[in-house]
């Protein structure tokens, strides 16, 4: 069986739970804990733990999907979930107050994994706020981004997610 | 001396169509040909007016050795009676085509003009309607093409039917032999049996659907053959009948093949010129500085208002009136282009983000051909990924967006390195332009030598497994 691993991360409320379950064959297995303090005012009931997903490809092929929120506490994990990594799908919420330093510090964070695979940015909840625009992204993030499919995402449509899968495997370069 | 005019019965042709054959006979067949109810020399008979089917059999049952010319849009002809003299003609066909089958079905009328009734037409009416003409066409092309995937996908579904019939009755038998399987067996077979009920559902909805887009054909058809006579007003007959018939489903209905991009006779054929089209309008728009102003353009009774910010459009048409307007080109004289004192808010219409706009209504007028000034030999640049899951999707675009934000690629190594139908890469070309995303890099960047890329067999199969295994087409 050959093993394969998409990870998922952004904030806290950004959708990551929402988008292993749409994608997911299976049941995603919750393994919720007990949020922080800190977490729980900004979502109540979210994960802070790991979301697990996973795609049966063939018989001998399978995408797991992780879902790490990718605070700090977990940084021990994410050498393990990079094995075989097939890259990044971070994800952004456009409702909070600073996405731009969202996305700045969770691609240092993930940095050395994305150096070795790639990564897609989706903003969520464009749709709560419209504002800042896809536009707005670029002419912040400039070169930091410019090569990195970013695109407005409901991570409740299962489409969107396709098309943000779509974009990370054709970012990887062909074998 | 005249001889007797032959004598032509007509079933279930439109209206409209028997009007045109019967002028036609007259002035540019010397009156060789009359129609006639009774007694007839010659049959000809639509195939796709399904409520005269019945009449038209019973006809032909009566008579099946009278010669018989049938059209139709269906390639194969799959509902033409069994008859022993007849001649088959695929719509739209000029009325050209009629005459010299009625002449090698009936004997050469005594006096043989060789007019080509549709081009003298069209001369006459001057080029605006020849373009008319051409456009209705495509949209009886289009109606076609949905009519025969609709067929396919009527088909599809009952396959589906059929295989979901048999796996439920693959489980009903395994449930009665597993007896401790009993109950969730039973389950599944109760979803599979709801969802075979949806299955056919589905299929008489795709059958309706042929038949609606069959009429559409029809209907466009006639308004290609009618262009000869009309003027402006015609695009937004034209509009109406793509509105009212054609099943807006398909916004990137386009097969055209690929050419010999080599050929500079085959490369001006893909030619057109954007500032004709409704396209080139919203773009000069969209560029130029109003100041506060809210602008809007109208054709004809479509109306476009533009934001201050030029970021957001109001438009008072559907989407498949928009997509027909799009596919024509406009004439000044029916565009306005106007301030708007009004405020933003109280202006009622569908708001579409300019890029989304401008993205749909370029790629609906080139109706993948080349914008006049564009290079196919220099290598094109993505700025950055577009907003693919805002902007519409269609076959590749992915494709070329990830090659070339890495590899500026010229469009015809595009096509070549990607293995990919050239009518995407030059889509995907124009869709960009229209944005401001693409732009042309120094011929010094591009590769020394282009090597085709290997596709990934994981990447594909990671793809289907989530689109679902009817969107196999597209590779990685
Ligand atoms: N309105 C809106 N809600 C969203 C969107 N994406 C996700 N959500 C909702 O946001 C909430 C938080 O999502 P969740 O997956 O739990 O976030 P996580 O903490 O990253 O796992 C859920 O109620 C989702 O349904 C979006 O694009 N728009
Ligand atoms: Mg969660």
């Amino acid at each position: 069986m050959k093993n394969y691993k998409i990870i998922i991360s952004g904030p806290v409320g950004a959708g990551k739970s929402t988008a292993v379950r749409a994608l997911s064959d299976i049941d995603v297995v919750d393994t919720d804990e007990i949020a922080s303090d800190e977490t729980k005012i900004m979502k109540a009931n979210t994960t802070v733990a790991m979301d697990y997903g996973v795609l049966n490809i063939s018989d001998n092929e399978r995408v797991h999907l992780y879902g790490t929120p990718g605070q700090e506490r977990f940084d021990f994990m994410w050498d393990i979930l990079s094995q075989g990594g097939l890259g990044l799908v971070l994800l952004v919420s456009n409702a909070y107050p600073d996405p731009f330093d969202d996305i700045r510090s969770f691609l240092q964070a993930f940095g050395e994994f994305i150096g070795k695979t790639s990564v897609v940015i989706g903003i969520t909840k464009t749709d709560e706020k419209a504002s800042p625009s896809i536009d707005d992204y670029h002419t912040e993030l400039g070169d930091l981004i410019r090569q990195i499919p970013v695109f407005e995402v409901d991570a409740r449509d299962r489409v969107d997610l396709v098309m943000l899968v779509e974009a990370l495997l054709l970012s990887l370069e062909p074998e | 001396m005249m001889r007797e005019p032959a004598k032509i019965k007509v079933i279930s042709l439109s209206g409209w169509r028997e009007e045109k054959l019967k002028s036609f006979f007259q002035l540019e067949c010397d009156g060789a040909y009359e129609i006639i109810s009774e007694q007839a020399d010659l049959l000809i008979a639509d195939l796709d007016n399904f409520q005269d089917h019945a009449q038209l059999t019973a006809f032909t049952d009566k008579h099946p050795d009278l010669p018989t010319i049938l059209v139709s849009f269906d390639t194969e002809f799959t509902r033409a009676p069994q008859l022993s003299n007849v001649s088959l003609l695929k719509k739209p066909y000029q009325l050209n085509e009629i005459k010299k089958l009625l002449a090698s079905m009936l004997g050469a009328p005594e006096n043989q003009e060789a007019v080509t009734a549709t081009m003298a037409l069209a001369e006459s009416a001057g080029t605006r309607a020849a373009d008319v003409a051409a456009l209705a066409e495509a949209a009886a092309d289009l109606a076609a093409i949905e009519s025969t995937e609709a067929r396919a996908a009527a088909e599809e579904a009952e396959a589906a039917v059929a295989s979901v019939v048999r796996e439920s009755v693959e489980v009903a038998a395994a449930a009665s032999i597993e007896g401790s399987n009993v109950a969730k067996e039973t389950a599944d077979v109760v979803i599979a049996a709801k969802i075979a009920a949806a299955a056919t559902a589905a299929a008489s909805v795709e059958a309706d659907e042929a038949e609606a887009a069959v009429a559409a054909s029809e209907i466009a058809s006639e308004s290609a053959a009618a262009a000869a006579e009309v003027t402006e007003s015609r695009i937004e007959v034209f509009s109406e009948t793509v509105e009212s018939s054609l099943k807006y489903k398909s916004p990137y209905p386009y097969k055209r093949a690929d050419v010999d991009l080599s050929d500079p006779k085959e490369v001006e054929k893909l030619r057109y010129d954007s500032s004709k089209f409704l396209y080139g309008y919203l773009a000069k728009i969209a560029i130029q500085d109003d100041g506060e102003e809210l602008v809007g353009l109208t054709i004809d009774k479509a109306v476009f208002i533009f934001s201050s910010d030029k970021k957001t459009v109001k438009i008072n048409l559907s989407d498949s009136k928009l997509y027909a307007l799009s596919s024509v080109p406009i004439y000044d004289e029916s565009a306005n282009i106007s301030s708007r004192l009004v405020p933003w808010g109280t202006i009622v219409g569908k708001e579409y983000p300019i890029k989304e706009l401008l993205w749909d209504t370029a790629i609906w007028a080139a109706r993948c051909r080349l914008e006049l000034a564009t290079d196919l030999n220099k290598p094109v640049a993505l700025a950055r990924w577009p907003n693919m899951t805002r902007l519409r999707n269609f076959p590749h675009a992915a494709q070329v967006a990830a090659l070339w934000v890495k590899q500026p690629t010229s469009l015809i190594d595009t096509a070549s390195v990607l293995d990919i139908p050239q009518r995407d890469v030059f889509s995907f070309y124009v869709a960009t332009q229209a944005i401001g995303e693409s732009y042309y890099v120094a011929d010094t960047t591009k590769p020394a030598s282009v090597t085709k890329r290997k596709k990934s067999g994981l990447f594909s199969r990671i793809l289907e497994h989530l689109k679902g295994t009817d969107e196999t087409d597209e590779e990685l």
